[in-house]
């Protein structure tokens, strides 16, 4: 009798992992911001079909036991995305009487390059938000009178680049001048920058910035023109780096002892 | 950019590198690399956050298919260069700390 039973409860078990499987994958999407619910709820349940038994257990398992770490990767791309507009790489196609100051990607949906986009705006003259064509909340709760058809761009240009800085300090307490000065260079082109972060370590400051793309021609000119700053050590865009410039020999003063 | 190195990550690295046009999904990648299923998507969103892959939804109708659609991910062009000197550093870094280790033979003083 007792195999019998034994054997019953094993075709129960059995049957019951894909349920089992699909309830750690609901409670492991639980703990993720809810921006990025939709997406990993729909990635991990498309990855779940083809698995069955003990292995969509313990896969399962594992994903909800690694959604904690994957919580902590996704709030620092939240807080990178807010960094890193991404304004040029949306062309919009809308009407000519409205200009939109700034675009934003929808945290909602939170469209790629390859996602078919629409274009929601808040207030004409203000804030636009680049949706995906499916994206729910757009079709649930946003007026479609606010909403334009729009695409990628072809070039893919990127919006915005970190450009940093470093110099040697000496003495410390030169850093907000140093700063000043960088400032200034920007200004001089009409390039608007935003420091990220500043930070000085073994008597070398380094600063960093997010540029909004003025073009290939402005950006080499902002970064010649941060070099030629006294002291400059090296000053980079992602990609490239530009190298340590050759101090010009000082000439030497007369001796004090010809006087 | 560089991020710190990792067993899972140099094995998902050489995996994408074999074939960097290659779309792969998440599951495909788990096992081609031979890591814990779980454990590859913050590394999936590590490698999206830092530019070196791009993901998008498969273009499918569910219904006539008859699954879900699934999520694939994709090398960068810059992700190629990127990960190719990680892997080479690591390479780097494995072949100092074994010369480091290597047992010197000789008559003891």
């Amino acid at each position: 009798m007792l195999p019998l039973f034994l054997g019953y409860v094993a075709i129960e078990l059995h049957a019951s992992t894909g349920i089992l499987a699909r309830l750690l994958v609901s409670l492991a999407v639980r703990t993720l911001p809810g921006r990025n619910r939709a997406r990993y709820r729909e990635e991990w349940l498309a990855e779940l079909e083809p698995q069955s038994g003990a292995a969509a257990l313990l896969w399962a398992g594992s994903v909800l036991f690694t959604a904690p770490k994957l919580t902590v990767v996704l709030r620092r791309t939240s807080a990178k995305a807010a960094d890193v507009d991404q304004v040029a790489k949306v062309q919009l196609r809308l009407g000519a009487d409205l200009t939109i100051d700034r675009v934003v990607i929808a945290y909602c949906c939170a469209p790629t390059t390859r996602d078919p986009i629409v274009v929601y705006v808040a207030k004409a003259g203000t804030k636009a938000s680049v949706h995906r064509r499916d994206c729910v909340q757009l079709l649930l709760s946003l007026p479609q009178a606010r909403q334009y058809e729009a695409f990628w761009s072809a070039h893919g240009l990127p919006a915005t680049v970190r450009l940093s800085a470093s110099r040697e300090v000496s003495p410390l307490g030169t850093g907000i001048a140093w700063l000043e000065e960088i400032a200034g260079a920007f200004r001089g082109l009409g390039i608007s920058a935003r420091l990220v972060r500043a930070n000085g370590r073994s008597n070398v400051a380094t600063a960093e910035f997010i540029v909004e793309w003025p073009g290939e021609r402005l950006i080499d000119a902002a970064v010649d023109s941060l070099m030629g700053l006294p002291g400059m050590r090296r000053v980079q865009t992602p990609g490239r780096a530009t190298p340590r410039p050759q101090r010009p020999k000082q000439a030497r003063g007369p001796d004090p002892g010809d006087r | 950019m560089a991020i710190k190195n990792s067993a899972p990550l140099l094995r998902l690295l050489d995996v994408l590198l074999q074939d960097p046009t290659k779309e792969y999904f998440g599951l495909e990648l788990a096992d081609a690399a031979g890591i814990h299923t779980g454990t590859i998507y913050p590394q999936l969103a590590r490698l999206e956050q830092l530019g070196w892959l791009t993901s998008a939804w498969e273009e499918i109708n569910e219904r006539e298919i008859g699954r879900r659609r699934r999520r694939y991910y994709r090398m960068t062009g810059e992700g190629v260069s990127a990960a190719r000197d990680q892997v080479a550093r690591a390479a780097a870094d494995a072949e100092r700390r074994n010369r480091r280790l290597r047992p010197v033979i000789g008559r003891a003083s």
